[in-house]
Protein backbone atom coordinates (compact mmCIF):
# COMPACT_ATOMS: atom_id res chain seq x y z
CA UNK A 1 0.00 0.00 0.00
CA UNK A 2 2.25 2.58 1.33
CA UNK A 3 4.94 1.65 -0.95
CA UNK A 4 3.34 2.28 -3.83
CA UNK A 5 1.95 5.26 -2.80
CA UNK A 6 5.91 6.38 -1.72
CA UNK A 7 6.78 5.71 -4.92
CA UNK A 8 4.45 8.26 -6.69
CA UNK A 9 5.88 11.39 -4.17
CA UNK A 10 9.53 12.75 -3.56
CA UNK A 11 10.50 14.21 -0.65
CA UNK A 12 11.21 18.26 -1.81
CA UNK A 13 12.72 20.99 0.26
CA UNK A 14 11.53 22.44 3.15
CA UNK A 15 11.32 25.60 1.59
CA UNK A 16 8.57 24.92 -0.69
CA UNK A 17 6.76 23.56 2.15
CA UNK A 18 6.52 27.06 3.74
CA UNK A 19 5.76 28.58 0.61
CA UNK A 20 3.14 26.90 0.52
CA UNK A 21 1.65 27.55 4.04
CA UNK A 22 1.95 31.56 3.45
CA UNK A 23 -0.13 30.93 0.36
CA UNK A 24 -2.36 28.64 2.53
CA UNK A 25 -2.56 31.59 5.34
CA UNK A 26 -3.25 34.06 2.17
CA UNK A 27 -6.41 31.61 1.49
CA UNK A 28 -8.02 30.77 4.77
CA UNK A 29 -8.35 34.57 5.26
CA UNK A 30 -10.18 35.06 2.31
CA UNK A 31 -12.08 31.38 2.69
CA UNK A 32 -13.19 32.71 6.30
CA UNK A 33 -14.46 35.79 4.63
CA UNK A 34 -16.84 33.38 2.36
CA UNK A 35 -17.54 31.21 5.82
CA UNK A 36 -19.13 33.91 7.69
CA UNK A 37 -20.99 35.08 4.81
CA UNK A 38 -22.33 31.17 4.18
CA UNK A 39 -23.05 30.79 7.79
CA UNK A 40 -25.17 34.27 7.61
CA UNK A 41 -27.16 33.75 4.64
CA UNK A 42 -27.23 29.93 6.68
CA UNK A 43 -28.74 31.40 8.97
CA UNK A 44 -30.68 33.90 7.73
CA UNK A 45 -32.79 31.13 5.95
CA UNK A 46 -33.12 29.04 9.04
CA UNK A 47 -34.72 32.07 10.93
CA UNK A 48 -37.10 32.74 7.86
CA UNK A 49 -37.94 29.25 8.15
CA UNK A 50 -38.50 29.55 11.88
CA UNK A 51 -40.58 33.04 11.87
CA UNK A 52 -43.66 31.00 10.26
CA UNK A 53 -43.00 27.64 11.92
CA UNK A 54 -44.52 24.55 10.51
CA UNK A 55 -43.53 21.46 13.04
CA UNK A 56 -46.26 19.31 11.38
CA UNK A 57 -44.81 19.92 8.29
CA UNK A 58 -42.22 17.40 7.04
CA UNK A 59 -40.78 19.70 3.73
CA UNK A 60 -40.84 22.54 6.93
CA UNK A 61 -38.47 20.01 8.57
CA UNK A 62 -36.19 18.76 5.82
CA UNK A 63 -35.58 22.62 5.22
CA UNK A 64 -34.68 23.54 8.44
CA UNK A 65 -32.20 20.42 8.94
CA UNK A 66 -30.92 20.49 5.81
CA UNK A 67 -29.48 24.39 7.44
CA UNK A 68 -29.01 22.79 10.41
CA UNK A 69 -26.77 20.18 9.26
CA UNK A 70 -25.18 22.62 6.99
CA UNK A 71 -23.95 24.81 9.93
CA UNK A 72 -23.25 21.74 11.62
CA UNK A 73 -20.35 20.48 8.89
CA UNK A 74 -19.10 23.80 8.45
CA UNK A 75 -18.82 24.29 11.60
CA UNK A 76 -17.22 21.53 12.79
CA UNK A 77 -14.74 22.04 9.63
CA UNK A 78 -13.99 26.05 10.38
CA UNK A 79 -13.20 25.60 14.30
CA UNK A 80 -16.89 26.61 14.70
CA UNK A 81 -17.09 23.13 17.90
CA UNK A 82 -20.33 24.78 19.52
CA UNK A 83 -21.76 25.16 15.72
CA UNK A 84 -21.34 21.83 15.02
CA UNK A 85 -22.41 20.42 18.68
CA UNK A 86 -25.58 22.44 18.68
CA UNK A 87 -26.31 22.12 15.17
CA UNK A 88 -26.15 18.05 15.65
CA UNK A 89 -28.52 18.29 18.44
CA UNK A 90 -30.97 20.21 16.55
CA UNK A 91 -30.63 18.05 13.67
CA UNK A 92 -32.02 15.59 15.76
CA UNK A 93 -34.71 17.33 17.82
CA UNK A 94 -35.90 18.53 14.16
CA UNK A 95 -35.72 14.38 13.68
CA UNK A 96 -37.71 13.90 16.71
CA UNK A 97 -41.03 12.43 16.15
CA UNK A 98 -43.14 14.28 18.94
CA UNK A 99 -41.85 17.39 17.49
CA UNK A 100 -45.04 18.69 15.83
CA UNK A 101 -47.14 18.12 19.05
CA UNK A 102 -44.01 19.17 21.95
CA UNK A 103 -44.33 22.78 22.99
CA UNK A 104 -41.12 22.76 24.74
CA UNK A 105 -39.09 20.58 22.01
CA UNK A 106 -40.05 23.22 19.40
CA UNK A 107 -39.20 26.08 21.94
CA UNK A 108 -35.89 24.50 22.34
CA UNK A 109 -35.58 24.48 18.27
CA UNK A 110 -35.95 28.17 18.75
CA UNK A 111 -33.55 28.23 21.41
CA UNK A 112 -30.77 26.08 19.06
CA UNK A 113 -31.13 28.49 16.42
CA UNK A 114 -31.26 31.89 18.48
CA UNK A 115 -27.68 30.25 20.08
CA UNK A 116 -26.55 29.63 17.03
CA UNK A 117 -26.67 33.07 15.89
CA UNK A 118 -25.35 34.24 18.89
CA UNK A 119 -22.10 32.11 18.25
CA UNK A 120 -21.77 33.56 15.44
CA UNK A 121 -22.09 37.15 16.35
CA UNK A 122 -19.68 36.92 19.41
CA UNK A 123 -17.28 35.48 16.99
CA UNK A 124 -17.46 32.27 19.87
CA UNK A 125 -14.34 29.75 18.57
CA UNK A 126 -13.68 26.21 19.36
CA UNK A 127 -15.52 24.71 22.39
CA UNK A 128 -16.23 28.70 23.29
CA UNK A 129 -14.14 28.04 27.03
CA UNK A 130 -16.62 28.81 29.76
CA UNK A 131 -19.11 30.79 27.55
CA UNK A 132 -19.17 27.37 25.39
CA UNK A 133 -19.90 25.46 28.70
CA UNK A 134 -22.01 28.65 29.81
CA UNK A 135 -24.18 28.27 26.39
CA UNK A 136 -24.71 24.42 26.70
CA UNK A 137 -25.71 24.14 30.00
CA UNK A 138 -28.03 26.88 29.83
CA UNK A 139 -29.33 24.92 26.46
CA UNK A 140 -28.88 21.58 28.72
CA UNK A 141 -26.24 20.48 26.34
CA UNK A 142 -24.10 18.22 27.53
CA UNK A 143 -21.04 18.06 24.89
CA UNK A 144 -21.23 13.57 24.98
CA UNK A 145 -24.84 14.49 24.49
CA UNK A 146 -23.87 15.91 21.54
CA UNK B 1 -6.44 -18.45 31.02
CA UNK B 2 -6.28 -21.27 28.71
CA UNK B 3 -9.42 -21.12 27.22
CA UNK B 4 -8.74 -17.19 26.39
CA UNK B 5 -5.15 -17.22 24.81
CA UNK B 6 -6.35 -20.42 22.60
CA UNK B 7 -9.69 -17.99 21.41
CA UNK B 8 -6.73 -15.23 21.33
CA UNK B 9 -4.59 -17.35 18.99
CA UNK B 10 -7.25 -18.85 17.22
CA UNK B 11 -7.94 -15.36 16.40
CA UNK B 12 -4.53 -14.31 15.32
CA UNK B 13 -4.36 -17.41 13.43
CA UNK B 14 -6.42 -16.22 10.82
CA UNK B 15 -5.19 -13.03 10.20
CA UNK B 16 -2.67 -13.18 7.26
CA UNK B 17 -0.36 -9.70 7.51
CA UNK B 18 0.84 -9.17 4.36
CA UNK B 19 4.07 -9.05 3.34
CA UNK B 20 5.46 -9.77 6.88
CA UNK B 21 5.29 -13.48 7.70
CA UNK B 22 2.74 -14.14 10.83
CA UNK B 23 4.09 -14.09 14.04
CA UNK B 24 6.19 -10.90 13.43
CA UNK B 25 6.46 -8.35 15.44
CA UNK B 26 4.95 -5.03 14.24
CA UNK B 27 6.92 -2.60 13.31
CA UNK B 28 6.74 0.95 15.62
CA UNK B 29 4.39 3.98 13.57
CA UNK B 30 6.01 6.49 12.78
CA UNK B 31 4.60 10.00 13.10
CA UNK B 32 6.38 13.37 11.95
CA UNK B 33 4.95 15.97 14.16
CA UNK B 34 6.18 19.53 13.51
CA UNK B 35 8.99 17.46 11.69
CA UNK B 36 6.53 16.60 8.52
CA UNK B 37 8.35 16.06 5.53
CA UNK B 38 7.97 18.23 2.71
CA UNK B 39 6.44 15.73 -0.37
CA UNK B 40 5.91 16.55 -4.29
CA UNK B 41 2.36 15.56 -4.27
CA UNK B 42 1.86 15.57 -7.81
CA UNK B 43 1.51 12.04 -8.62
CA UNK B 44 -1.26 11.62 -6.00
CA UNK B 45 -4.96 11.00 -6.62
CA UNK B 46 -7.22 11.87 -4.25
CA UNK B 47 -11.57 11.30 -3.47
CA UNK B 48 -12.75 13.46 -1.06
CA UNK B 49 -16.22 12.49 0.07
CA UNK B 50 -18.01 15.01 1.68
CA UNK B 51 -21.73 15.89 1.49
CA UNK B 52 -20.76 19.84 2.42
CA UNK B 53 -20.50 21.67 -0.76
CA UNK B 54 -18.86 24.53 1.23
CA UNK B 55 -16.35 22.40 3.06
CA UNK B 56 -15.45 20.27 -0.38
CA UNK B 57 -14.28 23.68 -1.82
CA UNK B 58 -12.66 24.63 0.66
CA UNK B 59 -10.45 21.65 0.97
CA UNK B 60 -10.24 21.63 -2.80
CA UNK B 61 -8.47 24.72 -2.37
CA UNK B 62 -6.44 23.90 0.17
CA UNK B 63 -5.13 20.62 -1.84
CA UNK B 64 -4.73 22.42 -4.55
CA UNK B 65 -2.17 24.52 -3.00
CA UNK B 66 -0.48 21.00 -1.67
CA UNK B 67 -0.23 20.46 -5.25
CA UNK B 68 -1.56 17.41 -4.90
CA UNK B 69 -2.32 15.44 -8.41
CA UNK B 70 -5.82 15.37 -8.89
CA UNK B 71 -8.42 15.83 -6.78
CA UNK B 72 -12.71 14.42 -7.32
CA UNK B 73 -15.09 15.13 -5.18
CA UNK B 74 -17.84 13.39 -4.33
CA UNK B 75 -21.14 15.15 -2.93
CA UNK B 76 -23.27 12.08 -2.91
CA UNK B 77 -22.09 9.66 0.05
CA UNK B 78 -25.16 7.33 -1.44
CA UNK B 79 -22.97 7.09 -4.90
CA UNK B 80 -19.67 6.93 -3.10
CA UNK B 81 -18.91 3.51 -3.86
CA UNK B 82 -19.67 3.57 -7.92
CA UNK B 83 -17.62 7.11 -7.65
CA UNK B 84 -14.72 5.21 -5.68
CA UNK B 85 -14.69 2.14 -8.25
CA UNK B 86 -14.40 5.02 -11.17
CA UNK B 87 -12.07 7.40 -10.05
CA UNK B 88 -9.70 4.23 -8.88
CA UNK B 89 -8.10 7.13 -6.83
CA UNK B 90 -4.49 6.74 -4.49
CA UNK B 91 -6.26 8.04 -1.46
CA UNK B 92 -9.49 8.89 -0.32
CA UNK B 93 -10.63 11.17 2.34
CA UNK B 94 -13.93 10.22 4.15
CA UNK B 95 -15.56 12.47 6.90
CA UNK B 96 -16.98 10.74 9.40
CA UNK B 97 -19.91 12.92 9.93
CA UNK B 98 -22.36 12.33 6.50
CA UNK B 99 -25.91 12.29 6.52
CA UNK B 100 -27.67 9.62 5.83
CA UNK B 101 -25.38 6.97 6.01
CA UNK B 102 -22.34 6.11 8.11
CA UNK B 103 -19.14 6.89 7.18
CA UNK B 104 -17.52 3.87 9.11
CA UNK B 105 -19.89 1.33 7.47
CA UNK B 106 -18.82 3.16 3.84
CA UNK B 107 -14.89 2.83 5.26
CA UNK B 108 -15.42 -1.02 6.50
CA UNK B 109 -17.30 -1.37 3.03
CA UNK B 110 -13.86 -0.30 0.78
CA UNK B 111 -12.24 -2.80 3.73
CA UNK B 112 -14.14 -5.83 2.55
CA UNK B 113 -13.59 -5.17 -0.59
CA UNK B 114 -16.67 -3.87 -1.37
CA UNK B 115 -16.07 -0.82 -3.49
CA UNK B 116 -14.37 -2.18 -6.68
CA UNK B 117 -11.31 -0.92 -5.31
CA UNK B 118 -8.14 -2.87 -3.71
CA UNK B 119 -9.29 -2.66 0.05
CA UNK B 120 -6.00 -1.77 0.80
CA UNK B 121 -6.14 1.87 -0.56
CA UNK B 122 -5.01 4.20 1.75
CA UNK B 123 -8.20 5.99 3.74
CA UNK B 124 -8.03 9.07 5.71
CA UNK B 125 -10.40 10.15 7.83
CA UNK B 126 -11.71 13.48 9.05
CA UNK B 127 -14.24 13.61 11.78
CA UNK B 128 -15.18 16.28 14.18
CA UNK B 129 -16.09 13.88 17.02
CA UNK B 130 -12.97 14.05 19.02
CA UNK B 131 -13.57 11.07 21.74
CA UNK B 132 -11.87 8.33 22.08
CA UNK B 133 -14.74 5.65 21.65
CA UNK B 134 -15.37 7.39 17.80
CA UNK B 135 -11.52 7.81 17.63
CA UNK B 136 -11.22 4.00 18.25
CA UNK B 137 -14.21 2.69 16.59
CA UNK B 138 -12.49 4.44 13.10
CA UNK B 139 -9.05 2.73 14.02
CA UNK B 140 -11.29 -0.47 14.33
CA UNK B 141 -13.00 0.35 10.83
CA UNK B 142 -9.15 -0.02 9.45
CA UNK B 143 -8.65 3.81 8.68
CA UNK B 144 -4.78 4.82 8.33
CA UNK B 145 -5.34 8.01 10.26
CA UNK B 146 -7.74 9.59 11.63
CA UNK B 147 -7.56 13.54 11.17
CA UNK B 148 -9.94 15.68 13.81
CA UNK B 149 -11.40 18.74 12.65
CA UNK B 150 -11.37 21.64 12.30
CA UNK B 151 -9.23 20.78 8.96
CA UNK B 152 -6.56 23.15 8.67
CA UNK B 153 -3.90 23.52 6.10
CA UNK B 154 -1.13 21.69 8.19
CA UNK B 155 -3.49 18.89 9.73
CA UNK B 156 -4.41 18.13 6.04
CA UNK B 157 -1.15 18.44 5.00
CA UNK B 158 0.40 15.66 7.86
CA UNK B 159 -2.76 13.60 7.43
CA UNK B 160 -2.01 13.05 3.96
CA UNK B 161 2.31 12.24 4.57
CA UNK B 162 0.97 10.90 7.38
CA UNK B 163 -1.10 8.02 4.96
CA UNK B 164 1.44 8.36 2.43
CA UNK B 165 4.50 7.51 4.68
CA UNK B 166 2.98 4.76 6.94
CA UNK B 167 4.63 2.04 6.32
CA UNK B 168 2.91 -0.32 8.32
CA UNK B 169 1.66 -4.06 6.90
CA UNK B 170 -1.69 -4.59 5.88
CA UNK B 171 -3.53 -7.17 8.17
CA UNK B 172 -6.89 -8.75 6.40
CA UNK B 173 -8.62 -11.47 8.82
CA UNK B 174 -12.38 -12.06 9.75
CA UNK B 175 -12.64 -9.66 12.19
CA UNK B 176 -10.35 -6.86 11.21
CA UNK B 177 -9.23 -5.76 7.92
CA UNK B 178 -6.78 -2.55 7.65
CA UNK B 179 -2.97 -1.06 9.05
CA UNK B 180 -1.68 -3.12 11.24
CA UNK B 181 -2.64 -1.48 14.64
CA UNK B 182 0.08 -3.16 16.88
CA UNK B 183 2.69 -0.95 17.27
CA UNK B 184 4.50 -1.59 20.50
CA UNK B 185 8.04 -2.01 19.12
CA UNK B 186 10.25 0.59 21.17
CA UNK B 187 8.07 1.73 23.59
CA UNK B 188 9.45 1.13 26.74
CA UNK B 189 11.83 -0.96 25.11
CA UNK B 190 9.39 -3.58 24.49
CA UNK B 191 9.17 -5.84 21.12
CA UNK B 192 6.01 -7.50 21.19
CA UNK B 193 7.50 -10.82 21.41
CA UNK B 194 5.78 -12.41 24.98
CA UNK B 195 2.41 -10.51 24.30
CA UNK B 196 0.13 -12.71 23.53
CA UNK B 197 1.08 -14.79 26.42
CA UNK B 198 0.15 -15.85 29.19
CA UNK B 199 2.32 -14.06 32.24
CA UNK B 200 4.46 -16.28 34.39
CA UNK B 201 2.63 -17.27 37.75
Amino acid sequence: MSRKLRSKVKVVSQDRLRKMEVVARVAMLELSTSFRRHVNLTLRDMFVLMSAPHHEDAVWRGKLHELARDLQSVGGSFDYGLLSTIGEVMCRTIQDESLPSDHLLQRRLAAYAAALDAIVRIDLKGDGGNDGQELLSVLKITPQAA
Amino acid sequence: MAVNRAKAQSAEARTSIVGRPVGHSPVARRTFGKDVPALDLGGISLLVINDNEFVRTYMERLFSIMRVGSVVTCANPRSARAEIATVQPDIVVIDLDLTGIDGLELLQDIRRGGAGIPSDIAILVASAHVDRDYVAKAREAGANWILVKPLTFRRLYEGLVNVIMDDRAFVEGDVYVGPDRRVLVGMAGYDGVERRRDPQP
